[in-house]
């Protein structure tokens, strides 16, 4: 069981090979038929059951694998085992199957109701029940993700009495884990102690323009001239990261939003203008963190774009409203999501084209900078920690 | 018949004679029967000159192999092919069954693959129930069990 993660295909050639050796002994004579059982525990299974490994890692998707779970006891241990996990990986990553369900997440707000979550996704599981993480407790009240890790999602619920309860979640499995309730809304859970604390920072070079993403073990936010970069864990070690290329880059606008966030490992900056008949954005990528080398990703004009419906032609046609960068697509560098008026926009800079993405149109007031979140099914679901575990600083 | 030199351009084709379990003998082209590794070592092991023996095929099921065998050597178009083997393993599943573990007794990966594809697509979007009984499969889970298991992975039943 140890080492069988190593050279999938090697492994598989013996196994093939022990079988058709076993498989002639079985069939000609009456050897020991367990001859084979001081092999790694895989490998001991009779011959339909090593068939059976090939055929289950075939199944097109995790959901279908999951419910064959229940087929009977020999199928529930070969997939609950950790070796047929890495096969199924390793055979759908290089075999092509149907696309992973994805959904995405967006925090509003409106005037009257306070603050809640929209989820848009073509997968059934998500929009049956508008997926509002209805499996968590406390789930009555307003629910926002924060953060997105794989398929796991770090979300708060607000109560009316204000309290703050935190969970990690797996929307998949609907597994879920509860942090220690906060009772004020601005504080930090620090892994090692198990504890909230409080963080102050004073000073207008902490004022922020954008939002604040999490990003290698840091809190990141632009204050208008730099992004500044506070290191929870190490304080002293917190940096302002330089953003002089991108300001000193003329445009003819006049930029007036910003949006961070992570795309592919890296991390970016939207900004964007919607002024004089004009609406643009920039996007820009930090290639190098130690350099502070900043690299123009894209620069669009929407109104020359293509739009998807007539409807969107109508939406864009203002320009009393601003141009509100939400966020990127974690995987896909050509995706960015915008707001204009009171919707989600969809901007595809390769293909040039306009989604709306709220369908049908949502009226809601606000969404929050920086308050998309994709998420996206891997091979495998995430486990969801039964405790939360302690992180190493680095 | 080895002794005839060829004169035209064509290479001269060396035929690997196999014997099923039930001792019937298939000629079948070097070039189409070496597709399997197993062939392949027990004509590296001398073989060759004389029959193959092949103690887990049975004729009907090895006369299905040389079947193909021949046509993915016969240099059919890429599309071709993949109509073909969608025909080869829309079968019963008890002649499904014999293929597969011949296909893995003669180490044919390609052949391998495509079976244990069709398997697993006749799995999907079927009900445990429906799993069992098509596959025979006796349920020994406790009711308790079974009712813990489906809790557990709720998600995948909706």
């Amino acid at each position: 069981m140890a080492d069988d993660s190593e050279k999938p295909n090697t492994t598989r050639d013996q196994s093939v090979l022990a079988t058709s050796c076993s498989n002639k002994r079985t069939r000609t004579g009456s050897e020991n038929p367990s001859s084979s059982s001081s092999e790694p525990v895989n490998f001991s299974l009779n011959d339909l059951q090593v068939l059976l490994i090939e055929v289950l890692q075939r199944l097109s998707t995790t959901k279908s694998a999951f419910l064959c779970k229940s087929v009977c006891k020999n199928w529930y241990s070969l997939i609950s085992s950790p070796y047929f996990v890495r096969r199924f990986i390793t055979h759908h990553v290089n075999h092509q199957y149907e696309q992973c369900p994805s959904a995405l997440f967006i925090n509003y707000s409106t005037e009257s109701n306070g603050c809640g979550l929209f989820t848009f996704s073509d997968e059934p599981m998500f929009k049956s029940s508008g997926f509002e993480l209805k499996y968590l407790p406390e789930r009555n009240g307003s629910v926002r993700v924060l953060a997105i890790f794989n398929d796991l999602i770090l979300c708060s619920v607000k109560k009316r009495n204000l309290n703050l309860w935190y969970y990690i979640c797996n929307p998949f499995t609907t597994d879920w884990v509860a942090l220690p309730l906060l009772e004020l809304d601005d504080e930090e859970f620090n892994t090692k102690t198990q504890q909230w604390y409080r963080s102050v920072l004073e000073g207008s070079e902490y004022t922020w323009s954008s939002n604040v993403v999490a990003y290698n073990g840091k809190f990141l936010w632009y204050n208008g001239e730099q992004i500044f970069a506070y290191d929870p864990f190490n304080p002293e070690l917190s940096t302002f990261i330089d953003c002089t290329y991108i300001r000193s880059t003329k445009f003819q606008w006049h930029w007036t939003r910003y949006c961070i966030g992570v795309c592919r490992g890296f991390l970016r900056m939207m900004q964007s203008t919607a002024h004089h008949n004009i609406k643009a954005l920039a996007i820009w990528e930090l290639k190098d963190y130690t350099t502070w080398e900043w690299t123009l990703v894209d620069k669009v004009y929407l109104d020359g774009m293509i739009l998807e419906n007539s409807f969107l032609e109508k939406i864009l046609d203002g320009n009393e409203y601003t141009l509100q960068p939400l966020g990127f697509h974690p995987n896909d560098g050509a995706i960015v999501y915008l707001q204009f008026r009171t919707f989600v926009i969809s901007c595809n800079t390769q293909t040039r084209e306009l989604k709306m993405v709220d369908d049908p149109p949502g009226e809601k007031d606000f969404y929050d900078q920086g308050g998309v979140f994709r998420i996206e099914l891997p091979l495998w679901p995430t486990p969801v920690p039964k405790r939360i575990e302690v992180l190493p600083s680095s | 018949m080895a002794s005839s030199e060829s004169t035209t351009t064509s290479t001269t084709t060396k035929v690997l004679r196999l014997k099923s379990s039930d001792n019937e003998i298939f000629g079948v082209e070097e070039k189409a029967a070496l597709q399997s590794e197993t062939i392949k070592s027990l004509a590296e092991d001398g073989y060759s000159e004389d029959v193959i023996p092949l103690f887990n095929v049975e004729k009907k099921t090895l006369a299905k192999i040389v079947e193909w065998l021949n046509k993915h050597a016969s240099g059919s178009s890429k599309e071709e092919l993949k109509r073909w083997d969608a025909d080869f393993v829309d079968v019963d599943k008890d002649v499904l069954y014999d293929l597969l573990l011949a296909s893995n007794y003669l180490n044919i990966e390609v052949l391998l693959h495509q079976l244990a594809q069709k398997v697993a697509d006749m799995i999907k979007g079927k009900k445990p129930e429906e799993i069992r009984q098509l596959f025979g499969i006796k349920n020994d889970f406790t009711p308790e069990e079974e009712a813990e298991i489906r809790r557990e992975n709720a998600w995948a039943f909706e």
